[in-house]
């Protein structure tokens, strides 16, 4: 590349189309990482190791578009906006019951094994079924007090996609 | 090149945004979220925060509520009715558990009624570590309502969205 194209590359000229290319290229972007593919950064611990605090991510929204959310999957659940997530995995699907036995999951009063999983865990919660359209989500972080950690059945509808990683 | 008619359009662009994003600052949606930001910027504490600006921000909260704010939580204990005063009193003895405390409010849905009422939808996000050194992190789903005295907006109920039920 001669020193007249490198200039040119660096310091283009500013005419019409160059300018409609970069709003192109903006709205594409902006479009993008909006509605298809929203960028995240992960705050807390409740699902480490898999997702440690202070990682990013970006979550993918036509996961759902064709096929439902699946038992095991990693999935944001919205809160009133999209612009704060809850990152966790799916464990039960609707009409399922769920209970935790010594910190063993239970599905139907049959253990599951997760080999996500990878610090102890002492949980004990009675079996409860997930209601029609609804999936029952926990965090992989199962080394903390049931009582601190957030999980529990939500509605299918404030699942907005799943990590791309 | 660009040419002064393309400068022009852009010229008349640029004002037309500044003229809009005026109004909008004089709105009552816009009102109600400096609303929000001026409960995060007083709930929140830096570590070894002054006596006087805790004080100073204490009182604040408590000034943000109406006569008679409705808390609705999952949690019996902490839903009922509670005055400004017992707002600001509930404020400073949470605020002393902590070292840093840090409120944000995300993805504010604002409707408004028409007769000095707004129905909002907000995300809460609030960390921070406490006295024992444990730090913390929780974020809520919440549905606040506001209502409008003389040009002032103050938060009338707070009710907790059970986003997800274990």
């Amino acid at each position: 590349m001669d020193k007249e194209s490198l200039k040119k590359f660096i310091f283009p000229r500013m005419s019409n189309l160059y300018m409609i290319r970069m709003a192109l290229v903006a709205l594409s972007a902006y479009l993008f990482f909006s509605y298809i593919c929203i960028p995240i950064s992960i705050r807390g611990i409740s699902m480490e190791p898999t997702y440690p605090d202070g990682g990013v991510n970006l979550i993918w929204r036509l996961a759902h578009a064709f096929s439902a959310p699946e038992r095991f999957q990693v999935v944001g659940v919205r809160l009133a906006g999209e612009k704060v997530m809850l990152l966790k995995r799916i464990v039960a699907l609707e009409g399922e019951t769920v209970e935790f036995r010594g910190g063993r999951l239970f599905l139907d009063g049959k253990p599951v094994d997760e080999p996500y999983i990878k610090y102890p865990c002492d949980w004990t919660l009675g079996p409860r079924t997930v209601e029609k359209g609804n999936v029952y989500v926990v965090g992989d972080n199962r080394n903390m007090p049931i009582r601190n950690h957030v999980f529990g059945q939500t509605s299918k509808k404030r699942i907005v996609g799943v990590p791309l990683w | 090149m660009v040419n002064k008619k393309n400068l022009l359009a852009l010229l008349v662009l640029i004002v037309a945004a500044g003229g809009v994003f005026y109004i909008y600052q004089q709105s009552d949606e816009k009102k109600i979220e400096k609303r929000f930001a001026r409960l995060s910027e007083l709930f929140s504490k830096d570590d070894l925060e002054p006596a006087l600006l805790m004080a100073t921000k204490v009182k604040g909260i408590g000034s943000l509520f109406a006569k008679n704010c409705i808390i609705e939580s999952s949690d019996r204990l902490r839903s009922g009715n509670y005055s400004p005063e017992q707002i600001t009193s509930h404020a400073a003895s949470a605020r002393a558990l902590f070292r840093t405390l840090k409120l944000e409010f995300y993805d504010v849905e604002i409707a408004l009624s028409g007769d000095g009422k707004a129905a909002t939808t907000v995300t809460g996000m609030i960390s921070g570590l406490s006295k024992q050194g444990e730090t913390f992190n929780e974020t809520y789903e919440m549905e606040v309502d506001l209502v409008k005295l003389e040009e002032d907006w103050f938060f009338s109920a707070i009710r907790m969205v059970e986003v997800l039920k274990k």
